[in-house]
């Protein structure tokens, strides 16, 4: 019974550390631009399934890391560049946008790599089976959380200790100063905005050994995101940061009864937050 | 885009527009082979117009309609399938279709207030409203699955008939009753909310829409507007989930997934949300498109983006005001041209 629970939980902080770094990307793009981005869930497919095809040319985990967040990142800023950027500020059509964005990608992935189920790319040097005690934890689901914790820091790094950094955060505040002070900041936004989709791409191929492989995956993924985002306030990447693994451990122990049940708890626990606090844990910026 | 207000409709322009819109909803059906197409655009286009009213005229983006279509379908035929086979039982489905939107609105709405910004409050009803639709979809598939028939959908409604009352019954396999009581209701309900949507209650719609903070100060409590027009937009969707399952005599779970009600999004959107007659033209052009388009290919959704990337970034307005102006740029053309030759032959 222990046994199980620390499984559970693990493999709960593994989702809930991938699910955090999406949710990041979304985070990021509602705070600086006001816009609902659902494509993103689509990025992360693409990312996936890039990364898939590559370990299957080459063979190697890092170029298939590396390549599925070159490519989602590309992706991401042309989505920024001819769609997005035309609708800031009008959320109703900046929801529409990125919808219709998110259903013209994912079906062209389903046009290029089939509707059905992949086995996702998992190296074999990953593979075996590691004994913290006497639990056993598979050696991916640890990579993929050390992973995650270093992109995070990273973005901590990134975001309080650069310049561009500075950038950001001054946006999310004033976008209006910001341009005041002749910074050029749809050039910043369009690089958050790439950035966002390039960890959501890298985390396509850590998570998809975890989460399978079909092209509707970001979708389900997506709305677990929203409520990640919903509950650490929108707009606030500490906040995604804390709700993330939070919510990976709920969904991996209620998982236990059935997904259908998951998925009802964490809604109706986000509705329960956002009735008591609007504006989730971090959220009193905006 | 541009809306005057004040103008006055010509009476015989307003009577010839419904004797058409009746004999769309009455006639079309008996008269041409493609009987179950033009059904299935007079149920959606209610359906699309109840929810424009939400989302073209008050601004509120709801992914959660196809959750109350489905649970007024769902609860009618449950009931009338395990309980008594009587046509009051449709009754019942629309009120608790209209009580799951009654709550529903009133979760997403009422911590949604206007010191919020306006991007988070669209967000709260997008969200609240994914959730209600996997909520309902769990409990649909999981402890009512006995009933609802899981991912079988609800069968074998249409076997027997509907008793009214007496000896009097529906026959739902009878194809004249069905179209009858579908485009007779569907009439009416047009017409109603035709009627609420000219009256000056929809005009303070509209407002909402532009500027909640200032209707908030003209002394209107913009939340419980907000709230009534959700719960008619629900009870909207209510009927015409009764009047598919009368039609179709089949619903499945299927209609709780949201992207069952962004297709809706999509027709308001491309019939145009600022017109009250434009989601008709939009379910109509939707709907025969994909009839035609899904003939051809299996990737309807390609096309689908394509057309809705499109249409949000070159035509906001929807092509239902284009298609209505036509009558408008045709009566001023044959105008002119008798003008001209009048004028032509008094030269002479």
């Amino acid at each position: 019974m222990h046994l199980l629970i620390i499984t559970q939980l693990i493999s709960g902080l593994t989702s809930g550390v991938l699910l955090t770094l999406i949710a990041i990307g979304i985070a990021l793009t509602f705070g600086l631009l006001k816009v609902v981005n659902l494509s993103h869930a689509s990025i992360y497919t693409l990312g996936a399934y890039i990364g898939f095809t590559t370990f299957k040319v080459c063979g190697n985990f890092w170029i298939a890391l590396v390549l599925g967040a070159v490519i989602a990142g590309v992706v991401g800023v042309i989505f920024e560049r001819f769609c997005i950027r035309k609708v800031y500020e009008y959320p109703v059509l900046g929801f529409l946008i990125t919808f219709a964005l998110m259903l013209g990608l994912t079906q062209t992935i389903r046009l290029i790599w089939g509707p059905g189920n992949k086995l996702a790319p998992q190296p074999a040097y990953l593979m075996k089976v590691i004994y913290l005690g006497f639990v056993p934890i598979s050696s991916y689901r640890l990579f993929a959380i050390l992973v995650g914790i270093v992109i995070m820091v990273g973005m901590w790094f990134f975001i309080r200790k650069t310049n561009i950094g500075l950038i950001v955060r001054a946006s999310l505040d004033n976008k209006d100063m910001v341009n005041a002070f002749g910074i050029n900041s749809s050039l910043i936004f369009t690089f958050v905005f790439g950035l966002g989709s390039a960890i959501a791409g890298i985390c396509g191929v850590l998570g998809s050994p975890i989460f399978g492989l079909y092209p509707d995956v970001g979708g389900q993924m997506l709305v677990i995101c929203f409520v990640v985002v919903v509950m650490g306030g929108l707009g606030s990447i500490r906040g995604a940061m804390l709700a993330g693994p939070i919510l990976g451990v709920v969904i991996s122990f209620t998982a236990l009864i059935s997904a259908g049940f998951s998925n009802a708890v964490i809604f109706i626990l986000m509705a329960v937050i956002l009735l008591t606090k609007p504006m989730g844990f971090f959220g009193d910026k905006l | 885009m541009e809306e005057r207000l004040f103008r006055k409709q010509p009476r015989i322009q307003f009577l010839i527009g419904y004797v058409l819109l009746a004999f769309i909803f009455l006639g079309l059906p008996f008269l041409t082979s493609y009987d179950v197409l033009v059904e299935d655009i007079i149920v959606w286009s209610l359906f699309a117009i109840g929810y424009n009213l939400a989302f073209g005229f008050t601004g509120m983006v709801s992914l959660g309609h196809g959750v109350f279509f489905g649970v007024s379908a769902f609860a009618a035929g449950i009931l009338s399938l395990f309980w008594h086979r009587n046509i009051m039982m449709i009754p019942i489905g629309i009120a608790t279709g209209t009580a799951t939107a009654f709550i529903v609105g009133y979760v997403s709405l009422k911590r949604a207030r206007v010191d919020v910004h306006k991007a988070l409050r669209i967000a709260y009803l997008v969200l609240i409203s994914i959730a209600a639709s996997y909520v309902t979809m769990y409990i649909f598939l999981n402890p009512l699955a006995k009933y609802s028939g899981a991912e079988m959908g609800l069968l074998g409604f249409v076997d027997q008939p509907l008793h009214v009352m007496g000896s009097l019954q529906v026959n739902l396999k009878s194809h004249d009753q069905i179209f009858l009581i579908v485009g007779g209701v569907a009439l009416l309900m047009t017409a109603w909310l035709h009627r609420i949507a000219s009256s000056p209650a929809g005009m303070i719609m509209r407002a909402i829409r532009e500027n909640e903070v200032r209707v908030g100060f003209l002394g209107y409590n913009t939340f419980r507007f907000k709230l009534l027009v959700y719960t008619i937009s629900g009870f909207v969707a209510s009927v015409a989930g009764c009047l598919y399952l009368l039609r179709s005599g089949f619903i499945s779970v299927d209609v709780f997934d949201f992207n069952f009600t962004s297709e809706l999004v999509v027709i308001c959107l491309l019939g145009g949300r600022n017109a009250f007659f434009g989601p008709m033209a939009g379910a109509a052009i939707f709907l025969i498109l994909k009839d035609v388009i899904s003939s051809y290919t299996a990737s309807w959704a390609l096309f689908l983006a394509v057309v809705l990337i499109l249409s949000v970034l070159y035509l906001p307005g929807g092509v239902g005001p284009m298609l209505f102006s036509i009558p408008r740029v045709l009566m001023g053309a044959w105008r002119k041209k008798r003008f001209s030759t009048g004028e032509t032959t008094s030269s002479e």
